[in-house]
């Protein structure tokens, strides 16, 4: 019998075949969605995905991109929104 | 863009810093320092904001103090220690030794009590006259 919390969605089932050669149903946590740029809202490539235990063991250059509003802007809204700093500044 | 233009880098993990071209370009390329690396820079990467006095060349010091930032400053590197060859001991040869010389002992010196006896008679003969 299943238990009760694997009949939901919440859990993301996966077939998997035992060492004995049984094919069987597994459950896990799903993992989060992808994460968009906040202006342009395309997907951001290069930042993890995952649980937040998974996530813990990754380092930081593992996790995003090494560059300014990295996991949060994608490089054009990036750099669209340092040539306006730049020349406000000036 | 010539040598001396204030530019923030907007690429890269230098993106958001400030530098100065201080090389002429070159196939779309400059040479930049300040906040950043100083390395080659496509102009494409660089957003100008202004210009400065600095010169073809110019250091890190001179850059920095040209856009009012703290100059970046590396550690001394730490040589480890050089390994030096210990030299061999050397051979003993045939040739037989001299005898060493015996040095003659340094005379006795005076036993010291004999002086101290003498004073102690002569505290006594002193105190002697004082009692009578």
């Amino acid at each position: 019998m299943v238990s009760g919390r694997f009949k939901s969605r919440t859990y993301a089932r996966k077939r998997k075949v035992t060492p004995g050669g049984k094919n069987v149903l597994r459950h896990s946590l799903r993992k989060p969605k992808k994460i968009r740029c906040q202006v342009t809202g395309e997907v951001l490539p290069g930042v993890a995905r995952g649980r937040p235990a998974q996530l813990k063991k990754m380092t930081k250059s593992q996790k995003v991109p090494s560059r300014p509003f990295a996991g949060v802007l994608s490089s054009k809204a990036m750099r669209a929104e340092l040539i306006k700093r730049a020349r406000t500044q000036s | 863009m010539k040598i001396g233009t204030i530019c923030m880098k907007i690429a890269g993990r230098d993106a958001g810093k400030q530098c100065i071209i201080i090389e002429e370009p070159k196939d779309g390329k400059v040479l930049i320092e300040g906040a950043v690396r100083r390395r080659f820079c496509n102009l494409k990467h660089l957003e100008p904001m202004g210009s400065s006095k600095v010169k073809k060349g110019a250091t890190h010091a001179a850059v920095m103090k040209e856009l009012g930032l703290p100059e970046r400053k590396s550690k001394p590197r730490k040589t480890a220690a050089r390994p030096r060859k210990v030299r061999k001991a050397k051979v003993k040869t045939d040739v037989p030794k001299e005898s060493p010389k015996k040095t003659p002992k340094p005379a006795e010196k005076e036993e010291k009590p004999a002086k101290k006896v003498e004073a102690k008679e002569e505290k006594q003969v002193k105190k002697a006259p004082k009692k009578d």
